[in-house]
């Protein structure tokens, strides 16, 4: 690799060791475990460069290009997947000298940044402007932006302000085959990438740039812990939390072994740090029994297993709102009525989780250091197959690993989980409960990731999870990167044959296929006239959440990113048929980060067969004319709007008494694909 | 050593966004996770030992990466410890001369002497000792010779008290319990511009690196040449043609040779002829 002619174009490039070493790997435990336990690292890169602008990622492209270099595209690292690992005769592209922010537009409520930003950085700097993207994950101080679409992140309050797809508008890429503008950057003629871009892992070229969604910084903060008997009860509340439409930003639920573990349940408890306290004092008093109070659970997962799932009690829901006070307080008011049954814990666990929110990650480096390792899975799945979900994929960890989990990310069709689990052995032992695991998700219906992203470790499942789909990755990528030098075999792995799935058929009975009254989801035809589907739905007692103005089929593939607002997700799985018979069903379920969201690109490359939308209960609607004098629509978030005034859900009526206008008689209107919401 | 050694290597870089020499320069290499990592490697693998040696010196002693820490590591002891360990220790200090008998010794670090425009200032005399190692920095920093360093500056120093411009030679006379004044602080503070500084405290969770010491204008600068300038180009960007006051006369020169337009103390004190001018 001669990368002189990078140097004389003036670029910043290493290519000693000292300098390469770190970018051969991220923060995958596999290659921590690796590194902690023999001393080895994967394959040092050939050279790192360090772009300061857009130019110089085209330069760099067109060299490799030329040269035919493998390119790994690298923010902070903080991937847990392998997706950055090196590779021998690669040229790693580290962004972070791209992190500025561009423009801040607090009219429209976006901010324009680099790729190259961390994530905390771009918060604080916010924050003197008095916005934020609120997108904070627990990775917030080593993590860029550019990371965040790579690998389709989400934040802790993603139940409010949206995972990193809902944030992102739009954003621009440098490909072997030039730039990409994406989302409402998307030059009219172009088909608009942006959902492919998002995910794509730096398999499709380097995003430099990025247009973000800004909300202001909340003037109120309203967090609370509430005990529930059991997950099914807490479940239950944490669907109708969502499903009401007053949107808080926090709702985590902790299972019974993590419950207990953080002994949160209990003001005695929390006091003295836990529902094992007594074995943790005990513990801190005598060096030997510490050093086998981890090895416990490292040498007997299964035994440690069996008692924890013997393990009774109240379970931990933390429930929290920001926003302008007003808000906070109308949804905090209709939160407590369908809070009612549970035991009020007050303030404290919620406060306490606020304080400690990034601290997980300190946690780790102690089971390396006991010769185990530690890892984490984040699945999803709608409401109905939630259960199952948790309840398979926490076997399959738990065959080889101690485990436990907690329930974050909440949405009106479903939640993910969050297991946290730790073994001990090999290199064997962590790949077992890995295949296992995976396995599992998929089997119950889930998805592989949902924020975590795919890399090395997830390739094969979410390449299985894409299925026959997975043509359109290939034929994108082709064009793209025709050459393959993008991070290659990331996402997916290279030349990855799908096998057809011969459970899709061709739909019968419309136009309402599928009712999910727990996900509030229908499967319609998308052919069907939407006065038709509001038809059957309002027999059924139902109506659509975002009702188009023409068949769905038509009204998807032209919608644009302005037509619906960050907390509006206007379909979820959809099943389509290529020109050579083959079917595919796309199950975002209800978001995923296994590799990009290959949908848009899916509807115009076949024929919609299925898609599956969100609807509301029929309850009568409550219609404001003139909305509110002083708060934003973006904050209040009716259920739906026209220019002269709101719609609220019958759930939504505390949020309805705060906006002063008059009631009208005004039904939800029609959306045009084309027209800002 | 080996315990908290794997802490910080197994971190998931939690430190970086404070950290100036990272944030600056963007090297993963200059992060207290990667230098750590360096370290431990080299433990593992001795061949791996001359760069974990070299990775030691990317790190200027700024302490940020400890204050950010929820685990409040001790990064910078800790890599005194490494450096003992993979560095060859120094030849002996030979300690400067102080010339004068005066009670208050500046410590002239750089081309310019100022100790006439301070004695005006103080309107009386002042000893000075001129240094080109930083008073021996080198020596302060390892755990094998700090002990015989200290002992030689504290006799050095003796009754008298250290004033300087200079964060190392600061930093250097902190570790004893030698007096010290910065002359920054003795200079008449109505009179000091009120422009932002870059040693200015501030107690910000995080911070953007020019109000903070940054610490590259220090031995970086010898062991790391370039990336003590992407870390001053990265400064002097983020000022965007700002005229800056820092309270330090090495950080000032450092970012004007970064393209940055600063004024430091010395500077200051000299331009200012008459210390009443400003009154």
């Amino acid at each position: 690799m001669n990368v002189e002619a990078l140097r004389s174009i003036g670029l910043s490039i290493a290519t000693d060791a000292l300098h390469l070493r770190p970018y051969s790997r991220d923060l995958w435990p596999r290659d921590t475990l690796k590194m902690y336990k023999e001393g080895v690292l994967p394959e040092l890169p050939q050279a790192v460069v360090w772009p300061e602008r857009p130019e110089h990622v085209e330069a760099i492209i067109e060299w490799a290009t030329q040269e035919g270099v493998t390119i790994v595209p690298f923010g902070a690292g903080s991937g847990v997947c392998g997706g950055v690992r090196g590779r021998a005769g690669s040229l790693v592209v580290d962004l972070k000298r791209m992190n500025r922010i561009l423009a801040i537009n607090p009219h429209n409520r976006t901010v324009q940044v680099q790729s190259g930003l961390l994530g905390q950085h771009l918060e604080d700097q916010l924050e003197q402007t008095g916005w934020m993207t609120a997108h904070s994950p627990s990775s917030i101080a080593c993590s860029t932006t550019g990371g965040y679409v790579a690998a389709r992140s989400a934040g802790q309050f993603s139940s409010r302000y949206g995972v990193f797809d809902d944030i992102l508008l739009a954003a621009s890429a440098v490909t072997p085959k030039g730039k990409l503008q994406t989302g409402l950057w998307t030059p009219k003629e172009n088909e608009d990438l942006l959902p492919v871009l998002c995910g794509s892992e730096g398999g499709l070229g380097i995003v430099t740039d990025m247009l973000l969604r800004i909300s202001p910084l909340p003037s109120d903060r309203w967090l609370r812990g509430y005990a529930f008997p059991d997950l099914q009860s807490a479940w239950t509340a944490m669907r109708e939390l969502m499903q009401a439409g007053i949107w808080p930003s926090v709702l985590r639920l902790y299972d019974p072994v993590d419950t207990k573990i953080g002994g949160k349940t209990s003001a005695s408890d929390a006091k003295s740090g836990g529902g094992f306290a007594w074995m943790k004092n005990l513990a801190s008093k005598s060096p030997f029994l510490q050093r086998h109070l981890l090895n416990l659970p490292l040498a007997l997962p299964g035994l440690i297993n069996k008692i924890s799932a013997g393990i009774s009690g109240e379970v931990l829901l933390i429930v929290g709102f920001d926003g302008p006070t007003p808000i906070v307080e109308a949804s905090t008011k209709a939160a407590q009525k369908i809070l009612a049954n549970a035991r009020d814990m007050g303030p404290e666990p919620g406060e306490h989780w606020f304080r400690h929110r990034h601290d997980v990650s300190y946690k780790l480096a102690p089971v390396f250091i006991a010769g185990a390792f530690a890892d984490t899975m984040e699945v999803a799945a709608t409401w109905d197959k939630l259960p199952t979900l948790y309840q398979e994929v926490r076997a399959a960890l738990g065959r080889h690993t101690a485990v436990m989990a907690h329930f974050s990310h909440a949405y009106a069709e479903g939640c993910s989980i969050y297991f946290s689990f730790m073994g001990r052995g090999q290199l064997k032992t962590y790949d077992a409960t890995w295949k296992d695991a995976l396995d599992a998700a998929r089997s119950a219906g889930g998805t592989v990731t949902h924020h975590h992203g795919v890399g090395v470790l997830k390739s094969e499942a979410a390449a299985k999870e894409a299925g026959a789909a997975i043509r359109v990755w290939n034929e994108i990528k082709t064009s793209l990167d025709p050459d393959g030098i993008m991070n290659p075999g990331r996402p997916f792995p290279i030349d990855f044959e799908p096998t057809t799935d011969d459970t899709l058929s061709a739909p019968t009975d419309g136009p309402v296929f599928e009712l999910n009254e727990t996900s509030l989801l229908a499967t319609v035809d998308p052919q069907s006239n939407p006065d038709t589907l509001q038809t059957e739905l309002a027999s059924k007692g139902y109506t659509l959440r975002i009702p188009p103005d023409r068949p769905f089929g038509e009204w998807l593939p032209i919608l644009s990113r302005e037509a619906t607002q960050a907390w509006e997700t206007p379909v979820f799985t959809i099943q389509a048929r290529f020109d050579d018979g083959v079917r595919t069903r796309i199950q975002p379920a209800p978001r995923s980060a296994a590799g990009p969201d290959l949908r848009w690109s899916l509807m115009r490359r076949a024929t919609l067969e299925t898609v599956q939308v969100p609807i509301r209960a029929l309850s009568g609607d409550i219609n404001i004319v003139g909305g509110h004098p002083h708060l934003d629509l973006r904050d209040v978030r009716p259920a739906w709007h026209t220019a002269n005034g709101w719609g609220f859900e019958k759930s939504q009526s505390d949020l309805a008494e705060i906006c002063h206008g008059e009631p009208s008689s005004q039904t939800q209107p029609t959306r045009n694909p084309k027209e800002s919401s | 050593m080996n315990s908290e050694l794997s802490t910080c290597a197994l971190c998931p870089r939690l430190c970086r966004d404070r950290c100036p020499v990272s944030v600056g320069s963007g090297r993963e290499a200059t992060t207290p996770t990667s230098i750590m990592t360096a370290v431990l490697l080299a433990k593992k693998n001795p061949e791996l030992e001359p760069q974990a040696a070299q990775a030691v010196d990317l790190c200027t002693r700024c302490g940020q990466c400890t204050s950010a820490c929820g685990l409040d590591m001790p990064v910078v002891e800790m890599l005194d410890q490494a450096r003992t360990i993979l560095q060859p220790a120094p030849k002996a200090w030979v300690p400067p001369t102080i010339r004068g008998n005066a009670r208050q010794v500046a410590i002239i670090s750089g081309d310019t002497d100022w100790s006439p425009a301070l004695e005006k200032l103080l309107n009386e005399d002042v000893a000075t000792l001129h240094t080109n190692d930083f008073l021996g920095a080198a020596h302060q920093w390892r755990t094998d010779t700090r002990e015989a360093h200290t002992a030689q500056l504290t006799e050095l120093f003796k009754h008298r008290t250290a004033i300087t411009a200079d964060h190392i030679c600061a930093q250097v006379i902190d570790s004893t319990s030698i007096p010290i004044e910065h002359l920054h602080s003795l200079l008449p503070e109505h009179s000091l511009p009120r422009w932002r500084s870059c040693h200015e405290p501030n107690e910000g969770r995080h911070v953007s690196t020019m109000t903070k010491c940054c610490g590259a204008s220090g031995p970086l600068q010898n062991t790391h040449p370039d990336i003590a300038k992407e870390v001053g180009r990265d400064i002097a960007r983020r000022l965007d043609g700002q005229h800056v006051y820092s309270a330090d006369e090495r950080c000032a020169r450092h970012l004007q040779s970064c393209g940055a337009a600063v004024t430091g103390p010395v500077e200051w004190l000299m331009s200012q002829g008459d210390p009443d001018a400003n009154r």
